[in-house]
């Protein structure tokens, strides 16, 4: 794969993302907005978001395994703190 | 001292990165930075939650999503201008800086929008616990375009490699913030 | 010592001394009146002993640093200073606005804004003697070798003269006022001095460990990056109860709480160097106050200003005795022992000893240190008492005060240790040892 195409699906596939998280936030087929569910869609995009941008925007697929898990740690961490303070509303509300 | 701070081959760990390694210390900061505040955010949409939905349900998705997809575009471009740098077509890699720089104003003038459009509701920063963080951190998040789009005039100038990489590391992570305060703040809505 | 005019340091170095006694001796009367409270009431009133005790501190400290800048300074840049008569000048200045600001509390004279107490005419002179002062070493440095370490130790300086000017602003608005007051206060102690410490401990790595300049460069770069990224935004966390805009609670929280990272890089930084460059330098006791510096401003400064700089805790906490032992621990951490690392390791060297009474300096050392440990202990657990019983519980202060009896009697006793090292630090670097005294003396006879 080119250098060129190698970019140019990275931004593709941010595009489709950003559309995905859109979608799972104002609820559509299958997936209602503000739930649990959608919550986690939007963590889970996030985080591929972030890593096509770190990889291949920022060329940290050619740095050392170590930054790159620093970079995945650090970003998976923040998301799933996110994620889980996030759901406690959504949980509580489900639950009664 | 500048020849000095070009020399990344003392920079330990650090050195493995692309571009100047002290903009990595920079882009570490600032995602902890970020990071803390969004966790705050969070925090806060759980302790009051009939605010926040209010407050979130008055942001506008679309706006939102169409400044991300502006953003995602300029990085995109920005990565270009290092490709065709990288190959030694100087003014191929100005084109994209500018294409890039055109997305980054973009933005900005969305945002504007939107907080003209918010303040003319009478939603300014003191307004309540929701509009504070969104204004702190998208206000935040903003002074960092407008110093990103400076940083890519000045590279755009002075077009070595290294100072288009490192230029461009600080936009992306500009861009990379923005992909977690995008679903945080507009879409995470409560129930 | 290569140069002859890094010699002019020592009049500031036992002005720091002296001074520093003086500081440490007012601290002990005042933890007497604070348990026997009517001790020296007529003669020195509370307030005017802890004006000296604050105001002799910061003085002698910024004496220290000008002193640790006219040693380090020539050496870095390889060149004699610019003006030792300046120098000396500027000493004597300086030495005189101190004492005139110190008879005049004694009369009663002064502004009343704490550590800003000086009547106007001695803050323009010190503005004055800063300016000598900056003339002086910028003028060496521009003209010398310029290093990472001369860069940053002048950007620190320079900043410390800038910020002060805002002491000369006094708005009659209260909350302008304590805005502005903070702006010398923390952007000093947090912001620029901080580099001046981070310029000295490299210095001094240099020197010591023999580990190579490029390496200790990048390092201090690392420093004052993540200092200055920290500290200015973190001011916030002195904005929020004084009438400022309640934004500032998230700002000074998530900004101050990273101020504990250049703290802990500090830590990693001379642990790192010593351990990598080996400890064969012969002044141990230079060596220890190094490694002492930056492990007791990590916890006064990073583990004990990070216990109450979050917006929720302050709320509780603010103005408590927690605030005076994070203050007591923070200040001997990074500053007292930053200026004692310098003057313990560049005093043999201006005086052409070996390293001398490095026990006796080392005794010091854990004396002062454990001094201010228990101290800080003692000033914590009064503090959260204190917090629980007058801010929870909603008990008024007085009565609170007497419950705290105890943790005062027991900072009274730590205050005196703390004065019994000080004693012989001061006595360990200006007496020669008595062997050291035998062998100059010997070095005499032989030449005769
Ligand atoms: C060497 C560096 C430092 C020194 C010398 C220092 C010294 C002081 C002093 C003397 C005060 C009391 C000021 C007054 O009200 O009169 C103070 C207050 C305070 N410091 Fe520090 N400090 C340092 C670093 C830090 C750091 C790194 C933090 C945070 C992580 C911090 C957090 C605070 C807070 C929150 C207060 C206000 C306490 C209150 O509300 O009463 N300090 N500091
Ligand atoms: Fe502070």
């Amino acid at each position: 794969m080119t250098e060129e195409r190698r970019l140019f699906r990275a931004w593709l596939i941010l595009m489709s993302l950003t559309l995905v998280s859109l979608l799972a936030a104002f609820g559509g087929e299958g997936i209602e907005g503000g739930s649990a569910l959608s919550l986690a869609v939007l963590m889970g995009t996030a985080f591929i978001k972030t890593r096509q941008v770190l990889d291949h925007f920022l060329d940290l697929r050619e740095a050392r395994a170590g930054w790159r898990a620093f970079f995945t740690l650090l970003l998976a961490g923040l998301l799933l703190i996110l994620l889980g303070v996030g759901l406690i509303p959504t949980l509580m509300q489900e639950a009664t | 001292m500048n020849a000095k701070l070009k020399d990344n081959a003392e920079w330990g760990a650090l050195s493995a990165l692309p571009g100047n390694p002290m903009i990595w210390i920079l882009i570490i900061s600032e995602l902890v930075v970020f990071g803390l505040a969004l966790i705050g955010f969070m925090a806060m949409r759980f302790l009051k939650p009939e605010i926040f939905a209010t407050g979130q349900a008055a942001l506008d998705y679309w706006l939102g999503g169409l400044n991300t997809m502006f953003l995602i575009t300029s990085g995109w471009c920005a990565a270009r201008a290092v490709h065709a740098r990288s190959r030694d077509q100087r003014q191929k890699a100005r084109l994209w800086l500018g294409g890039a720089g055109m997305f980054g104003a973009a933005f900005l003038v969305v945002k504007l929008v939107e907080w003209s459009e918010k303040l003319s509701q009478g939603h300014d920063i003191a307004f309540d616990a929701f509009f504070t963080l969104f204004y702190l951190i998208t206000g935040f998040h903003a002074a960092h375009v407008v110093m990103g789009l400076a940083i890519l005039a000045i590279v755009g100038w002075w077009d070595s490699l290294e100072n288009l990489k490192t230029g461009t590391a600080f936009w992306h992570m500009v861009d990379l913030i923005w992909l977690i305060i995008f679903p945080v703040i507009y879409l995470a809505r409560g129930l | 010592m290569k140069y002859e005019s890094q010699k002019v340091a020592m009049y500031y170095f036992a002005g720091a001394l002296a001074l520093f006694v003086a500081q440490v001796l007012f601290g002990v009367l005042m933890g007497t009146v604070v348990v026997v409270p009517n001790f020296l009431s007529e003669l020195l009133p509370f307030n005017i002993m802890r004006m000296v005790h604050t105001n002799a501190l910061i003085v002698w400290l910024l004496m220290g640093f000008f002193g640790c800048a006219y040693y380090l300074i020539p050496e870095e840049a390889e060149r004699e200073l610019h003006s030792t008569k300046l120098a000396i000048i500027q000493f004597w200045l300086f030495l005189f606005g101190a004492a005139a600001a110190v008879v005049g509390y004694l009369f009663r004279i002064h502004e009343g804004r704490e550590f800003l107490e000086q009547p106007l005419w001695i803050k323009l002179a010190i503005v004055v003697v800063a300016l000598m002062f900056l003339y002086n070493v910028s003028m060496t440095v521009l003209k010398g070798r310029k290093t990472a370490i001369t860069s940053v130790l002048l950007l620190g300086l320079w900043g410390i003269a800038v910020f002060f000017l805002f002491s000369l602003y006094n708005p009659s608005n209260l909350v302008l006022d304590k805005m502005f007051w903070w702006w010398v206060v923390h952007l000093w102690v947090e912001g620029v001095w901080e580099l001046v410490m981070a310029s000295v401990l490299a210095f001094l790595m240099i020197k010591m460990t023999g580990v190579d300049r490029e390496v200790v460069e990048k390092w201090l770069y690392l420093i004052i990056a993540l200092t200055l990224f920290t500290g200015i935004l973190g001011t916030g966390h002195h904005y929020y109860w004084i009438g400022t805009p309640g934004y500032w609670q998230w700002i000074g929280s998530i900004f101050s709480a990273l101020e504990v990272f250049p703290f802990f890089a500090m830590v990693i930084f001379t642990f790192y160097m010593v351990w990598k460059g080996g400890r064969t330098h012969p002044n141990k006791a230079a060596l220890l106050w190094s490694l002492g510096c930056s492990a007791f401003a990590f916890f006064g400064a990073g583990v004990w200003g990070f216990m109450h700089t979050l917006a929720p805790i302050n709320y509780y906490t603010h103005g408590t005795q927690v605030t005076a032992a994070h203050g007591h621990l923070a200040f001997y951490g990074a500053y007292v022992m930053l200026n004692i690392a310098m003057f313990t390791y560049a005093m043999p060297n201006i005086l052409k000893r070996e390293p001398y009474n490095q026990v006796l300096n080392m005794w010091g050392f854990w004396i002062t240190s454990g001094g201010v440990a228990f101290m800080t202990f003692a000033l914590t657990f009064a503090g959260v008492v204190q917090t629980h019983l007058q801010r929870v519980m909603g008990m008024n202060f007085m009565e609170v005060q007497e419950q705290l009896g105890l943790f005062y009697w027991l900072r009274l006793g730590a205050g005196v240790a703390v004065l019994v090292g000080t004693i012989l630090i001061v006595w360990s670097l200006a007496v020669p040892g008595s062997r050291q005294k035998a062998a100059s003396q010997a070095g005499l006879a032989a030449a005769e």
